[in-house]
């Protein structure tokens, strides 16, 4: 059995994990501070977009199912070798940035809000032992992992929605629009390097399993993750007024008043805990990402777990010790917008001709 | 290797049990028999009374006619095989040519079928495998009267040479996973057998680290409910656990009394036993890292009865409640050892004396040592791995009180991931929850009722899913 | 090779697990000073005295009040005055589990408490749910009346604000509501106010020991985390029949020499602007007879039944109700609050503008109607 091979509906629930685990931390402060009460409208927008791209990432799929193509061989066959490699050299940069973003995400998230206070690295050694470790097992480990806790962390999700949605006063909301509609549209771009979590699915390409559909479950997923995560925004901005650019740590705070009664404590914690699995499956399969993009990059399989690429993924999970989180994000990330967005928004809507073309030439090379 | 009776002979020699007798009816034969391993009667009366009839026989053929009364006289291929027959207890018949024939004269020493101790249950037969593989394969035959259950016969073990049965229903099983587990049955190099679970470890394809891979059961209807979904079944002889495979980890959740109760009341204790098992696990890390970390989680009135309980205890809450842990498992580990009239009375003594007189000396919280022992009781809903889950408890509860909830959440995330890895005989372990097999869901924790259940299990290969034909 | 192997792995697993151990930073529950609940008070040299109720473990169950102790202390700011109890306490300061926020009357007439509701706000410990109030004298008096309720201070408080307030026709506040009250657009929100008040000793075995019970009646309105002004009764009935999610109010009917009294059960409130710069309040509420005088039965005060409550009781009722809620209409005016959002509905339509946050609430003419029907 190909250790990575992944199912079109183990697939989808890995996505909307994936879109449920990273934009409920500080993205929601962020958007707030940017647009105010129209945070949840540069969201939308942000998935407007992400939908777009993700039905031509999936025709690309359903294409590739015959020739079960990786990414590698499609951008070398149709784009040429060096093209690939510096698309694949992005991508390393942006999963290696977006779990730092993360990883240091829930760093301040347990430091804060759960006390677990720690040196980074000796912070980041598990996790990343978590994730090369589910790098030995196999995506298909992940994904099979993300079905069984599926259920649970979308209960506890739902679980922490409850109260807040009973408290929040929509009316906030308006009037729609306030911030202007051209700086929504510019922040949801400014703050693209948030949103595009189907980029993983470029590194399970050759393994993705059809059996039946794949538009289906996917836009489902799709659907679900955007519809909460637009709700998260509203609910989050109408709950907490002029304090919600303060709060960073968005889903650590929303889930307060299911702890209203006198002596409850803070059970919404527990809950808030089984959510943040869902953050470290993100990570996991980002890490994973960065593992492959190396694999593909050097282009040579690593049959065995090979240590140099995995130190190297855990060199550059170090950077937050030298560079906080916010310089990153003023500046690798606000500079590196435009070369993001060629392999977030730009290489899905041609991965369908990209597919075909590799495809084409590997018929008349024979391969 | 050739038969030879002077080779036998020279095996033997000198051994009190080796029986040699020569009978001449026309041309002159050699009888030989362990009498430890044979039924003295059934020599008498299958054996040498029928022979001693005979006057003009010419060849060993028509002796093998003669010796009709018994049911099992067969002809060894090999000097190897008619060893295993002879030790098994057949005896052996040679002509002067060194033709063989060897008769079933095996012994029936041995106890009778009981209840088995480990897998009691309120309803349902009470019938449970014994030691004897010959019974054994009787009590499946008995359930299974179809000429497609079929038996293959293995001999394994060097000295041992124990007999071992690999049984499964032809049309249902997926013969590629028969051929395998007889593959690697036969490629089983060892001294010897002594029990199905030496046979377990060389049919557990990935050598798992943790958590055990291969199914047993003491009852016989509980092998042929798994037989009719397509699993196989190992028999060996000498031990009384027959091994079912591929094997699930939701199995160790199911109880064999599940499938004559009621389908709700079925889903009811599997549900708790499920969130038993899940709780054991965690309950002792959390209540740790809460109090190390996290205390604005737990409500306010019981964290005033912890704080009053722990006020006075020595330890820090990580080594108190590892302590806890320790404590039960040495109790347990006790009880297992102890004759059976002193472990009842430990357990109860260890449980409620030792637990009280902890606390009331101040070495021990109560909330600590009530989370431990529900944690402990739980555990035992997962009568297979309990063990291992135990260790694991210990291994999160470390790292819950270390690192506090990202060690939980880090540490329970390994665990899954490397659950979900697993894959024996193209079964993955956590079928049917990881990967999702809805079909399969039906009887998992959940249990429909036995008439709607019309498919076999998808997570188990099969050459037939259609449970009715 | 493969024995160095093995005894390097072992010795790198416990070299790992004793870097872990070591550089995680635990802080075991018993080494902290659990606060339930935080008085604020002003100190006469500008600072503040913070009077805290800590957990205190030994000290006995949690039956009766006795499982907490009361800390004063003083310090230039509540920061200082939260390690100050660090100190006293011998325990690091945990406000994980503070359930109230108690200030002082002096204080909050006196100081502009911007700071400390932010403080507090940002903490990362302290929930925003907390119930924020504040108290007749100082609050260092108020928790050391514990005593005399025979159970926490903080508690007290917080069970009656948080789960009996709504039910006896008291709106309350949240901290996170107050905060953003004080800091959006216009600026004004309110605090309920609490005292103690002595009851007659009925333990004949302590014929000395003080008894009593808090009152949580009053209310007292703030603007941009200054005091503005305390709510008269009427206007604080007027107040809560606003709420829509308050009930219980009781109204007494005199009619024909029988005194009877009726309950609000329910009632829907809608307050929408008129487009002429407006409001239009309607106020439908559902009552019924109050349990335990009415009509008919030994004499003029009677139990409950299940009566018809004649049409004129109604109309008195109505027009009672319209009475106090205009009373407090007029208190918005006179101090220029807004506690029923009439600013906010304008900036939902027309976006936040300097303008209309400064707004005063005589330029809000309110049209009222209120309907009375029986349950």
């Amino acid at each position: 059995m190909d250790k990575n091979r992944v199912s079109v509906d183990q697939l989808a629930l890995l996505y909307l994990l994936i879109v449920m685990g990273g934009k409920f931390l500080t993205l929601p402060s962020l958007l707030a501070g940017d647009v105010g009460h129209d945070s949840w409208l540069a969201v939308t927008f942000g998935f407007v977009w992400d939908g777009i791209c993700l039905c031509f990432l999936l025709w690309a799929i359903k294409l590739n199912n015959a020739s079960r193509l990786d990414i590698s061989s499609i951008l070398d066959k149709s784009l040429s070798k060096p093209v690939s490699k510096l698309l694949l050299a992005i991508f390393f940069v942006i999963f290696v940035l977006r779990t730092n973003i993360l990883l240091s995400s829930c760093y301040k998230m347990f430091s804060v809000t759960f006390d677990v206070s720690t040196n980074w690295i000796v912070y980041v050694l598990p996790v990343a032992a978590l994730a090369f470790f589910a790098t030995v097992k196999g995506f298909n480990a992940v994904a099979r992992t993300g079905q069984l806790l599926f259920a649970l962390i979308l209960i506890a999700v739902v679980a922490l929605f409850i109260s807040p949605l009973r408290e929040a006063e929509f009316g906030a909301l308006l009037p729609v629009g306030e911030a202007g509609w051209g700086k929504i549209l510019l922040t949801s771009y400014t703050r693209s390097f948030w949103f595009s979590d189907y980029i993983f699915i470029y590194f399970v390409l050759d393994g993705i399993k059809i059996k039946k559909r794949v538009f289906a479950p996917m836009l489902i997923s799709f659907g679900v993750g955007a519809l909460l995560s637009i709700l998260l925004n509203a609910v989050f901005v109408s709950l907490f007024g002029y304090l919600a650019p303060q709060f960073d740590m968005a889903m650590s705070k929303i889930g307060v008043f299911s702890a209203a009664s006198t002596t409850n404590g803070r059970w919404d914690w527990l809950t808030l805990s089984i959510w943040l699995v869902s953050v470290f499956i993100k990570v996991v399969i980002f890490i994973f990402c960065a593992y492959k993009c190396i694999e593909k990059f050097v282009g040579k399989r690593f049959v065995k777990f090979n240590w140099i690429a995995a130190s190297v993924v855990l060199l550059t999970l170090s950077l937050p010790m030298f560079v906080s989180t916010d310089a990153l994000l003023d500046t690798v990330v606000k500079w590196g917008v435009i070369p993001f967005t060629l392999v977030q928004y730009v290489l899905p809507l041609l991965m369908p001709l990209l597919t075909k073309v590799a495809q084409r030439k590997t018929e008349v090379s024979g391969e | 290797m050739k038969i030879s009776f002077d080779k036998f002979q020279k095996l033997w020699q000198g051994q009190d049990d080796f029986r040699v007798r020569k009978i001449v009816c026309g041309i002159t034969l050699n009888a030989v028999c362990l009498d430890t391993m044979c039924d003295g009667v059934k020599v008498s009366d299958f054996v040498l009374q029928p022979l001693a009839y005979i006057t003009e026989a010419k060849n060993i053929d028509e002796i093998e006619q003669k010796l009709a009364a018994s049911t099992g006289v067969r002809r060894p291929p090999n000097f190897f095989a008619a060893i295993e027959d002879f030790t098994n207890g057949y005896t052996l018949v040679f002509d002067e040519k060194d033709n063989c024939i060897a008769v079933d004269t095996r012994t029936a020493v041995g106890r009778s079928v009981a209840e088995p101790p480990t897998s009691m249950v309120m309803r349902g037969p009470r019938e449970g495998f014994v030691e004897d593989i010959k019974v054994n394969i009787t009590l499946l035959r008995k359930r299974l009267k179809t000429p497609n259950f079929k038996i293959i016969n293995l001999a394994v073990g060097k000295y041992t040479n124990t007999a071992v049965s690999v049984c499964y229903i032809e049309g249902i099983a997926d013969k590629r996973i028969v051929d395998d587990i007889v593959q690697r049955l036969e490629s089983v190099k060892t001294d010897g057998v002594l029990d199905s679970s030496y046979l377990a470890r060389y049919l557990d394809v990935n050598k798992t680290f943790l958590f055990r891979r291969v199914g047993s059961t003491e009852k016989p209807d509980i092998a042929v409910g798994k037989m009719l979904e397509g699993r196989i079944a190992v028999i060996s002889d000498g031990s009384p656990m027959v091994l079912t495979l591929p094997y699930l980890f939701v199995e160790d959740m199911q109880s064999p009394g599940d499938y004559y109760e009621n389908s709700t009341m079925t889903t009811l204790s599997r549900s708790l036993r499920f969130v038993s098992v899940i709780a054991s696990v965690l309950l002792p890390a959390l209540y740790v890292c809460l109090q190390v970390y996290n205390y604005q989680i737990i409500p306010l009135r019981f964290l005033i009865t912890v704080l009053n309980a722990s006020e006075a205890i020595p330890f820090s809450p990580l080594t108190e409640m590892i302590l806890v842990l320790i404590v039960f498992d040495i109790l347990r580990e006790a009880n297992l050892r102890m004759p059976s009239a002193v472990g009842i009375s430990l357990s109860l003594v260890g449980a409620i004396v030792l637990g009280d007189a902890a606390v009331q000396a101040g070495l021990l919280g109560a909330p600590a040592v009530m989370i431990g022992a529900l944690s402990g009781i739980g555990l035992f809903t997962m009568p297979d791995n309990t063990l291992i889950l135990s260790l694991l408890r210990l291994a999160v509860t470390f790292v819950g009180g270390v690192m506090g909830l990202l060690g939980v959440i880090v540490s329970t995330l390994t665990i899954i991931v490397y659950l979900a890895s697993m894959q024996d005989y193209k079964t993955p372990f956590l079928a049917p929850f990881a990967p999702d097999i809805p079909e399969d869901r039906q009887d998992a924790v959940a249990q429909i009722p036995v008439p709607n259940m019309k498919k076999r299990p998808k997570s188990i290969p099969n050459e037939n899913d259609n449970r009715r034909g | 090779m493969s024995n160095f192997k093995r005894i390097g792995a072992v010795l790198l697993f416990f070299v790992a697990i004793g870097v872990i151990a070591v550089s995680f930073k635990g802080s075991n529950v018993l080494d902290r000073a659990i606060i339930l609940g935080i008085g604020v008070d002003a100190a006469d040299d500008g600072g503040v005295v913070m009077t805290a109720e800590v957990v205190s473990p030994g000290n006995g169950t949690e039956q009766v009040g006795t499982f907490s102790k009361i800390v004063t202390v003083k310090g230039e700011t509540i920061n200082v005055a939260i390690q100050n109890v660090a100190e006293v306490t011998g325990k690091e300061a945990s406000l994980g589990q503070c359930v109230v926020l108690v200030l002082g009357q002096e204080y909050c007439e006196k100081v502009n408490f911007g700071d400390l509701t932010e403080y507090f706000i940002n903490h990362h410990s302290f929930k925003e749910s907390a119930v924020v109030c504040c108290c007749e004298g100082s609050a260092r008096e108020l928790f050391n009346k514990g005593n005399a309720l025979a159970q926490s201070m903080s508690l007290a408080i917080a069970t009656a604000l948080l789960d009996e307030a709504e039910k006896i026709a008291v709106a309350n506040n949240s901290l996170l509501e107050f905060a953003r009250s004080q800091n959006e657009l216009h600026c004004t929100g309110f605090l309920n106010r609490v005292r103690f008040v002595p009851s007659q000793n009925t333990d004949s075995s302590s014929p000395d020991k003080e008894m009593g019970f808090i009152s949580y009646r009053e209310i007292c309105v703030f603007r941009a985390n200054k005091y503005v002004a305390t709510l008269s009764e009427q206007a604080v009935k007027g107040m809560s029949l606003f709420s829509p999610d308050v009930y219980g109010e009781t109204f007494v009917s005199f009619q024909d020499t029988v005194t009877r009294t009726v309950q609000v059960t329910e009632k829907s409130v809608k307050l929408e602007p008129d487009g002429k710069g407006g409001f239009k309040a309607e106020i439908e509420a559902t009552v019924r007879y109050g349990r335990t005088d009415s009509e008919e039965v030994s004499g003029p005060i009677t139990a409950k039944n299940d009566k018809e409550i004649p049409r004129e009781v109604l109309d008195d009722v109505a027009e009672q109700m319209r009475y106090v809620a205009e009373k407090f209409l007029a208190e918005q005016v006179k101090y220029d609050f807004d506690l029923l959002k009439f600013h906010e509905a304008y900036r939902q339509k027309q976006g936040t503008t300097a303008a209309l946050a400064d707004k005063p609430m005589s330029d809000f003419p309110v049209e009222l109607s209120v309907k009375v029907k029986e349950d």
